[in-house]
């Protein structure tokens, strides 16, 4: 009888353990600890490393023009670095999308914060160890360690609560 | 194949709803596109139906799907889709999006006496998740069982 109950534990923490890596926190789990070393091109083809802000607490937002949740968010995510400029923090925008209908929808909302065109090669989630859909926020802090990752949209309350830990001074 | 998928997606759905006490919380998690757009293709030979199960909170862009064989020699024409539900998008204008349960009918041709055989095909398809996410366009490639052609009939010489 006990060894039957212990042998219902393992199946049951099994199950558990596979449905937690699929669910639960699939991504998360494989993301790095810091900011990992990319290199993308911006809208002008220049290759921007994300070293580049090193020191500065980062928003990392994976985002298409053909997402409509990502569009939505971008007012959100320009007052974000707005409110925080004092505090240094920078938006950098990952397009997972082609630079012509970025430069197109850059033009027409004028986004200010610098976008990166990663395509849909997947290789730049890859980096940060997500995949599945966008929006995906990312926030770094100024030491370049990554803080969080919230996947979907992002909102106002939410946002400052996870930019609360990265927007401290050492 | 079909009752397997509806358990199936009643399972998933029941999972991505488990609370964390992480930073990171359930409503923030989202099952991958193999999970939420499940589907089921079959041919009789002369059609191609592809049998889509979407979960609830999510749908498809019927503007992003397509089907297409690789297969030297059998051909698919025109899909033939249902109607689907008018989704407003502030960008895109009026879109026309699938949810939950539909069929796909794809005209299939092929050398009048082919032999059963494995069909290679190609289905595209871009989707959303009500709660703000969408899944990158993405293509399957599915492998489908294809009946020998019937012998063709000959008509006795009056």
């Amino acid at each position: 009888m006990r060894a039957l109950f212990g042998i219902g534990i393992v199946v049951i923490a099994a199950a558990g353990g596979f449905l937690a890596s699929r669910y639960w926190l699939p991504e998360v789990s494989k993301a790095p600890s810091h900011l990992p070393a990319l290199t993308l091109p911006d809208v002008e083809g220049k290759p921007r490393a994300l070293a580049e802000w090193k020191g500065r607490p980062l928003l990392i937002n994976f985002w298409a023009t053909w997402c409509e949740p990502c569009r939505r968010e971008i007012p959100l995510l320009r007052s974000l670095r707005a409110t925080h400029a004092a505090e240094g923090l920078e938006v950098i925008g990952i397009a997972i999308d082609f630079r012509d209908p970025v430069i197109a929808y850059a033009r027409q909302t004028g986004i200010e914060y610098p976008l990166l065109i990663a395509e849909e090669n997947g290789l730049a989630p890859k980096a940060f160890g997500i995949g599945g859909g966008i929006p995906v926020s990312v926030f770094v802090n100024r030491e370049g360690r990554i803080t969080a990752i919230k996947p979907g949209t992002l909102h106002a309350k939410r946002a400052e609560e996870l930019l609360r830990p990265i927007l401290q001074t050492p | 194949m079909l009752l397997l998928m509806k358990y199936s997606r009643a399972i998933a759905a029941l999972v991505a709803v488990v609370p964390l006490s992480d930073s990171v919380s359930a409503k923030d998690e989202f099952p991958p596109a193999s999970e939420v757009f499940r589907y089921a293709v079959e041919s009789d030979g002369a059609t191609l139906t592809v049998y889509w199960d979407v979960l609830p909170g999510y749908y498809l862009y019927k503007e992003r799907m397509g089907v297409a064989s690789t297969t030297p020699g059998v051909k698919l024409g025109k899909p033939c889709y249902p109607k689907g539900e008018t989704h407003h998008d502030e960008y895109f204008g009026n879109q026309e999006i699938f949810r939950d349960d539909f069929k796909v009918t794809v005209p299939l041709s092929r050398p009048a006496a082919a032999r059963e055989g494995k069909l290679d095909v190609k289905l595209s398809l871009q989707g959303c998740a009500d709660a703000g996410l969408c899944y990158p366009p993405t293509v399957w490639n599915v492998k489908v069982k294809l009946p020998a052609n019937a012998a063709p009939t000959v008509s006795p010489a009056s």
